[in-house]
């Protein structure tokens, strides 16, 4: 389980104080699909940023499986993202001079995990996501959508507990996001706990429960028992 | 899959950019490689020719005073020698565990003589050493092939008022003048020369010396160790490196030496520098790659493994073609700088760990402060939209 508890971060834009959220609470149930919404600039990728372990927060605190993440050494916190959290970006984020195969072996790389293995491991998150075969090719030989797959392998190959997903449909048609949301629904069926940020309020049907963000504070949701969206002074 | 392969994969796909760093290192390396092998042909060379302008050690009896000397040599009759010197001493010292490095050992009996128009020092030398020692020497005339020819100082021929041709009673001996040196602004404008064996003879000193001149220098090992070496060989002996000789000698040669070391240090300084603005350049590209490496779990030693692995990799392979091009740029270059005008085409792998050695730390040394740059990337860059 994860809890959101009074998360507040605010930064400067020049001398501009920015109030990227906004004194957030919330729980995130294990094998859940959360969806979160809004528009830009309403604070939802910062959101993701700070429950993936990549910015400390300003206030408030972000408790995984009993473990307040941002009391963790900068060491240990890489340590979190390797083990309990796959990210899956807009633009992809792959490496462009990698192969499909290595691309999703990344995380690996830095374990002690044999290359036979790895590259058994590969093969499974590769079939899983219908890009079975295509190990071999270059980022520049994929479709986007087909880039997205191979993001969606790469946040599945360590078996993390948790999957954040920023906008995965953004640089998609509509065809190919449908396809790449239903991965993101199976993937419930494999026990992940799913945050997927979108402005799109088609795909929080997706989704178990949906927060609705707007200037950083929840102006909606859906799917949440008052116990689970607990105290929250924003609302 | 391990961090080594991105290093590697890298490196292989974008070739350009990782071409251009390695020529960068290439040339630099490449550039001082060449100039400390040539410096170092350039230094023998000089060596080798500056032995050849008179002598830098000096061998004489042990002696208690001091009273007619020539070049600091006492040669009085009057003076006490507790030892003298041989012919076979001087052959001795050939057998020096350096004998190899003496390039003329010259001895001289030096005496002085009555002749029929008055007293003069005359010096028993062996002529073909003399001339070898002496270059600068010029005579109007010729050397004496015979044992009853002599050549003579200028100063002495005016004095003695005799020229080229003539005859001089030296004791009871008659000597023919077959030339006369022209001024050198030393001892020997007033002195006679004659055959070393011949003035034995005549000064009933057969077999003895007064003393040895001997040019040596080793470009690769010490004088001193020569002339501990030769002291060893003969005890009763005093050996005098001439000190002002073998620091102008090393002195010619340390010179350039400090000039290859200073034009050196300036490639390296600019390499560094190109290599900086490279990875530097690098790292600001691969932001977002950094940032995804960190949102996946890379810790900050993890990326700085994967750049400074780059750096290494790259400077090992320039190093060592860098080594390879080293080589046949000496052997153009050194006959153009060096008096023999031919070296070897040989290549030495002395200069392989020294060339690759160069390389890593010039690449380390600009790479480091970029790799670190990019542990302190904000790895929140990765979401962001392109």
């Amino acid at each position: 389980m994860i809890k959101i508890n009074e998360l507040t971060k605010e930064y400067y834009s020049g001398s501009e104080r920015v109030l990227a959220v906004n004194n957030i609470s919330l729980e995130i149930e294990d094998n859940e699909f959360l969806t979160i919404i809004g528009q830009s600039g309403s604070g939802k990728s910062t959101l993701l940023t700070i429950l993936g372990g990549l910015s400390k927060p300003t206030s408030g605190s972000i408790i995984v499986d009993d473990l307040d993440i941002y009391s963790l050494s900068s060491k240990q916190l890489a340590r979190f993202r390797h083990e309990y959290i796959g990210f899956v970006f807009q633009s992809f984020q792959l490496v462009n001079y990698l192969t499909v195969e290595e691309n999703i072996l990344l995380p690996l790389s830095i374990t002690k995990i044999k290359d036979k293995a790895q590259k058994s491991l590969a093969e499974k998150c590769l079939a899983s996501v219908g890009l079975a075969g295509k190990s071999k090719r270059l980022m520049t030989e994929l479709s986007g959508g087909e880039q997205q797959r191979v993001a969606i392998a790469r946040a599945l190959i360590n078996d993390p507990l948790i999957i954040l997903a920023d906008e995965p449909t953004g640089n998609l048609d509509t065809e190919t996001s449908a396809a790449i949301m239903k991965i993101f629904f199976d993937l419930k069926s494999f026990g992940k706990s799913i945050v997927m940020v979108t402005h799109n309020k088609d795909y929080a049907k997706y989704g178990d429960s949906s927060i609705e963000l707007s200037d950083g504070k929840i102006i909606n949701q859906t799917g949440y028992t008052a116990s689970r969206l607990h105290e929250n002074k924003a609302v | 899959m391990k961090l080594h392969t991105i290093t590697l994969q890298s490196i292989k796909r974008r070739k350009a950019k990782s071409l251009f760093l390695a020529l960068g290192i290439i040339l630099s390396v490449g550039s001082v490689v060449t100039l400390i092998n040539v410096g170092n042909n350039v230094n023998k060379s000089i060596a080798e020719h500056l032995d050849e302008f008179g002598a830098n050690i000096i061998v004489t009896p042990r002696t208690d005073e001091v009273n007619f000397n020539y070049a600091g040599i006492n040669i009085s009759s009057t003076s006490y020698q507790k030892n003298e010197l041989t012919t076979d001493d001087a052959l001795k010292i050939k057998k020096i565990k350096n004998g190899k490095n003496i390039s003329v050992l010259a001895p001289k009996l030096l005496n002085i003589a009555k002749t029929d128009k008055g007293k003069v020092i005359v010096s028993g030398v062996n002529f073909s050493e003399e001339k070898r020692l002496k270059k600068w020497w010029k005579l109007t005339g010729n050397y004496p092939i015979s044992k009853n020819e002599i050549i003579l100082g200028n100063l002495a021929a005016e004095k003695l008022n005799l020229s080229i041709g003539g005859n001089i009673e030296i004791s009871t001996s008659k000597y023919k003048i077959t030339g006369i040196l022209t001024e050198t602004g030393s001892q020997d404008d007033e002195m006679i020369f004659m055959d070393l064996t011949e003035a034995g003879i005549l000064f009933d000193k057969q077999n003895k010396v007064s003393f040895i001149e001997v040019a040596a220098l080793c470009y690769d090992c010490p004088i001193e160790e020569i002339v501990a070496q030769t002291s060893a060989m003969l005890p009763g002996a005093k050996v005098t490196p001439i000190k002002q000789a073998i620091e102008s000698k090393m002195s010619a040669i340390h010179s350039f030496e400090l000039f290859a070391l200073g034009i050196s240090f300036v490639i390296l300084l600019i390499s560094i520098l190109i290599v900086f603005v490279n990875v530097n350049a690098s790292v600001n590209e691969r932001t977002k790659e950094i940032g995804i490496l960190k949102a996946i779990g890379f810790r900050d030693s993890h990326i700085l493994k994967v750049i400074v692995y780059e750096v290494a990799f790259i400077s090992i392979v320039s190093g060592f073609v860098g080594y390879l091009i080293s080589m046949p740029a000496t052997s153009i270059i050194t006959p153009f700088l060096t008096m023999e005008g031919n070296s070897s085409n040989a290549f030495d792998f002395i200069y392989l760990p020294l060339a690759v050695g160069i390389s890593v730390v010039v690449g380390i040394i600009a790479g480091i402060y970029p790799a670190i740059r990019a542990t302190r990337m904000d790895p929140t860059v990765a979401f962001r939209a392109i």
